[in-house]
């Protein structure tokens, strides 16, 4: 074999000339200007967040101070009297006790009582008191005595609600700032951290950032959105991990469940889907595409039928609607009555925003609400207090179809009727609950 | 002390006089060496030891090529490859997976994804077949070149080709765009651990090979790192001979690797995706889903190809601490940083095999070199084009020898159960194919039948999850992992999804099977050795 070649170390090593190292970097630099350039907006703003290990920043953002509002369509003195709804909402009225309060109360109250209502009764809580407990940190904790994590949590960049990890946080995903918009606040409210004076957006936008499509519970974050990128008629934002999230996407993760899934046996998810075709409508069809207004509206006459087969001969629905005729398979005998006022109210609640050809007969209508009628007059007070999230919705269905809501029709009917919000009782302030109850609602 | 050192040539062994071989192939063209002025006047000329390592490789694609189609990958590849056919368009967001609308998905391999599919479209299975032992061979000839040449012994180059077959086998057997990758990697490692020549044409080369392999699969982020090891294993040398920072950093190849990193590694920017590729490379091989893949969790003993490249692993360091040659530093670097990322995961063992092979297969030779010198046989010296000749003739046989040859000579395809694996559900797949009234909605399948399926079924049958898991929702990903563990609340996570067919391999989800047979929801619709197909009696 030959000897290796020593020809190369031999040769002596040619230099790099400066015109060769100029040219090399104008190409590395040009080139990475070009891809810059060539590099799509949405894509520019994945690079830098990606960089500054940052979420992928919002895109598209309201521009309206205030959220859409779905009104109620139908105003039937038939299914409740002025004096059967004053009855059932003066039960309603929300007199808490402020120690301890919990925030879930408070959404509910102010999602059935808007941000607006003064009461004269000194025990019951108005409504600007009850946007303060949700947007000051400050009167959240004052009411733990400064012993619960606060319900408002800083983060880099806005106001992340705590949810679901203790009596002190709201229950569900958004519901704080799902009842603060439909309460009608606007969002340049101011919202204080334990550290820091912010506003409202800064609560949406965080809502928009940390929405997850496979997360548990959409209900309340799809409603949110609607209400207030509904009316701008934008249709799609990114989220903080830059996945691209539309509204047809929204419908199709509200439908795509068993019925049975969800909050509130399911029936949120129906009020949310109303509520985005009744947005949808007003907007010209700018929110959904037709594709998806065809599956939302397949689906909620599928509910239609559902419930229609599965009402109770007292006018009662239970969890077991969403099986239709086989309802009674799934019945509980040790099933609480709130179960059914559950379902009775909810059920109630979004047809009374759904255009008639989602609605089932209706003499079903009217048994279902005389059910809730005679339930609420024979429940006694206390019991009332103890389940107030769940019969909060009765109140609140029952007024709208009435074409109105609690507080308007409570102002107007405490005019003619001074003593309205004498009670013979005080308040019974609701048992914390435990275990799987503090999810329930 | 000079101001700069020679640039790296192969490591100069002892010289000796080898009786096993001819020095290989330096060129196949005509040698530049003046000394054998008879290459110089046949242009195609090339060595008998050429033509050995050929033959090698030819042995490797026939063995590959031979090899049935994984079932698992290659068909999601595939279904992306039709889907950019169909539209005409590198997506944006995953196309093909419900539960992933609206996640970024920066398709890196498209290229790769539509070749495989232009080839399957043309000549079928087979035609991927013989892809697939194409792109083994082409990886593993500049290996067993560069270990012939640094050796100065077709022995070497032999022993490399091995070493790199066996510890990669598990690889190598799977098509998807990585061999493509793999192919690409090889070559820049040649030119790394050989002599690092700069002309004009490497860099033209290199530019090119870096623009093309950005296309084709998210490996060039290895070439990349091998061209840094070049330049980083170059200051070590100067700076270990010189002692002073200013010849190190005043070194002329040291310059040389570094402009050529640069040039390389904006050439990648020739893609669809531009900069994008750069965080994707991250975040795919970081992703939370990937953790749970059998392939990227951290390589050990327990598996055979653990056990593989532990025992080369072994070898290579005695042999190195026996071996009379030199290491470079960038030898070090690339075996030792690669033998690193392996260990971390096993799929980087792809990037270490090769360097492992040329490692081991050079010191090996030199060791045994006394004994090979003993051996009469001796390749012919002088390149011949009969050489040439023979090996062209060797790679004709090879490719006549494969399933696409004998499907050309034949006129008719293999039937599929001889082509595809026997985990493919093939059976299954034509029950699915041939059913019109399957209920609506989405469908759980095993991932790795999940591309097969839907590529047999043309996306009628949309499922939760396939393969590509880094563009796959967490949350969907870690349902999808409970559901096939047959986890107890498997009743509410399949009721979560709206999912409506079931199917089952029997092997892997033998306690979801179970369940879901006790179950009164559910009932059976089909049924062979390897699968069962279970749908809801009441459709949601």
């Amino acid at each position: 074999m030959s000897t290796p070649s020593r020809r190369d170390s031999k040769q002596p090593q040619k230099t790099v000339s400066a015109r060769t190292m100029l040219v090399v970097q104008a190409l590395f630099l040009g080139s990475l200007l070009a891809a810059w350039i060539c590099t799509t907006g949405s894509d520019r703003r994945s690079l830098a967040a990606a960089a500054l290990s940052r979420p992928y920043p919002l895109e598209a953002f309201p521009k309206a101070d205030v959220a859409a509002v779905v009104t109620p369509l139908y105003n039937q003195p038939d299914l409740v009297s002025d004096q059967q709804l004053a009855a059932v909402i003066k039960k309603l009225i929300p007199r808490f006790s402020r120690s301890h309060l919990r925030p879930n109360l408070i959404e509910h109250a102010l999602r059935t009582w808007g941000g607006q209502v003064r009461f004269n009764n000194p025990d019951a809580i108005s409504g600007p008191k009850m946007v303060e407990f949700l947007t000051d940190s400050a009167r959240h904790l004052e009411s733990w005595d400064n012993k619960a994590k606060p319900l408002l949590e800083d983060t880099p960049e806005g106001i992340h609600v705590r949810f679901g990890e203790d009596s002190a946080s709201s229950v569900h995903h958004d519901h704080a700032l799902a009842a603060l918009t439909e309460a009608g606040i606007p969002l340049s409210s101011n919202v204080f951290t334990t550290r820091r004076a912010l506003q409202l957006k800064h609560v949406l936008g965080e809502s928009l950032r940390d929405f997850r499509l496979d997360e548990g519970e959409t209900e309340w974050s799809s409603l949110c959105f609607a209400l207030w990128l509904g009316p701008d008629g934008l249709q799609q934002w990114h989220n903080g991990g830059g996945r691209l999230v539309t509204f047809d996407m929204l419908v199709e993760r509200l439908v795509r469940n068993h019925k049975r899934m969800g909050v509130c046996q399911g029936t949120h998810r129906i009020y949310t889907l109303m509520a985005m075709l009744r947005i949808n409508e007003e907007q010209q069809g700018k929110l959904l595409s037709p594709a998806s207004v065809s599956m939302a509206e397949k689906w909620l006459m599928e509910v239609r039928d559902l419930i229609a087969a599965s009402q109770f001969p007292d006018g009662s629905w239970n969890p077991g609607w969403c099986y239709g005729s086989d309802y009674q398979l799934h019945i509980d005998p040790q099933e609480k009555i709130s179960k059914r006022v559950i379902a009775t109210g909810h059920h109630l609640e979004w047809m009374s925003i759904a255009p008639e050809k989602f609605h089932i007969p209706k003499e079903q209508i009217h048994k279902a609400a005389q059910w809730l009628l005679t339930n609420v007059e024979n429940t006694p007070q206390s019991e009332i207090d103890q389940n107030y999230t769940f019969y909060s919705h009765v109140a609140k269905a029952l007024a709208m179809w009435r074409k109105t809501s609690p507080a308007e029709f409570w102002t107007s009917y405490r005019e003619n009727h001074p003593d309205a919000e004498t009670f013979d009782a005080p308040a019974t302030p609701p048992a914390p609950p435990t275990g799987p109850a503090a999810a329930a609602h | 002390m000079s101001a700069t050192l020679a640039p790296p040539t192969t490591t100069p062994s002892p010289a000796s006089n080898s009786a096993d071989s001819s020095p290989p192939a330096r060129t196949a063209t005509v040698s530049a060496n003046p000394a054998t002025p008879t290459a110089a006047a046949q242009p195609l000329a090339s060595h008998a030891g050429t033509t050995v390592l050929v033959t090698a490789c030819c042995l490797a694609l026939w063995s590959l090529a031979s090899g049935r189609l994984w079932h698992t990958d290659l068909w999601d590849h595939l279904n992306y490859g039709k889907h950019l056919l169909q539209t005409q368009t590198n997506p944006v967001t995953e196309p093909l997976l419900p539960l992933a609308a609206g996640i970024r998905m920066v398709n890196i391999p498209w290229l790769a994804q539509i070749g495989m599919k232009l080839t399957e479209r043309s000549v079928g299975p087979a035609g991927l077949q013989l892809l697939s032992g194409l792109c083994g061979a082409l990886a593993i000839f500049p290996i067993a070149r560069l270990a012939a040449r640094n050796a100065r012994s077709t022995t070497a180059g032999l022993f490399a080709a091995a070493i790199f077959y066996i510890v990669n086998r598990h690889e190598l057997h799977v098509i998807r765009p990585q061999l493509a990758g793999l192919v690409c990697y090889c070559i820049t490692l040649a030119w790394t651990l050989g002599s690092q020549s700069h002309s004009l044409k490497t860099w033209i080369g290199f530019t090119a090979l870096f623009a093309i392999w950005a296309n084709l699969h998210g490996s060039f982020a290895m070439g990349l790192l091998v061209l840094a090891a070049a330049a980083a294993g170059r200051a070590c040398d100067v700076f270990r001979r010189s002692r002073c920072i200013a010849i190190t950093l005043g070194d002329h190849q040291l310059h040389r690797n570094l402009l050529l990193l640069q040039l390389c590694s904006v050439a990648v920017l020739l893609n669809p995706n531009g900069l994008l590729v750069y965080p994707e490379i991250f975040s795919v091989s970081g992703n939370a889903n990937t953790a749970s893949m059998f392939e990227w969790q951290p390589l050990t003993l327990r598996m055979p190809h653990g056990q593989i490249a532990a025992a080369v692993l072994a070898t290579a360091v005695l042999c190195v601490r026996c071996s009379p040659r030199r290491l470079r530093t960038t030898e070090v670097l690339i075996f030792s940083g690669t033998g690193l990322l392996a260990a971390w995961s096993a799929r980087m063992l792809n990037w270490w095999a090769p360097a492992a092979a040329v490692l081991l297969a050079v010191h090996l030779t030199a060791i045994l070199r006394p004994k090979l010198n003993r051996i009469r046989f001796r390749l012919p010296d002088r390149p011949s084009f009969a050489w040439t000749a023979l090996s062209l003739a060797i790679i004709a046989i090879s490719l006549a020898a494969t399933p696409l040859g004998a499907q050309l000579r034949s006129g008719t395809p293999p039937a599929a159960s001889a082509t595809l694996s026997r985990e493919t559900p093939i059976a299954l797949a034509r029950f699915l194919r041939e059913q019109k009234n399957l209920p609506a909605g989405l469908n759980w399948f095993p991932a790795e039948w999940a591309g097969f399926i839907m590529n047999q079924t043309q996306g009628s049958l949309p499922s939760m999850v396939n393969l590509h898991v880094h563009l796959i929702p967490e949350e969907v990903w870690s349902d999808y992992l409970r559901i096939s563990a047959g986890s107890a609340d498997w009743i509410n996570l399949l009721d979560e999804y709206g999912i409506n067919l079931v199917t089952i391999d029997k092997r892997s989800q033998a306690l979801l099977l179970k369940r879901m047979r006790e179950s009164t929801d559910w009932q059976g619709l089909y049924e062979d050795r390897q699968s069962v197909v279970l749908t809801r009696r009441k459709p949601l």
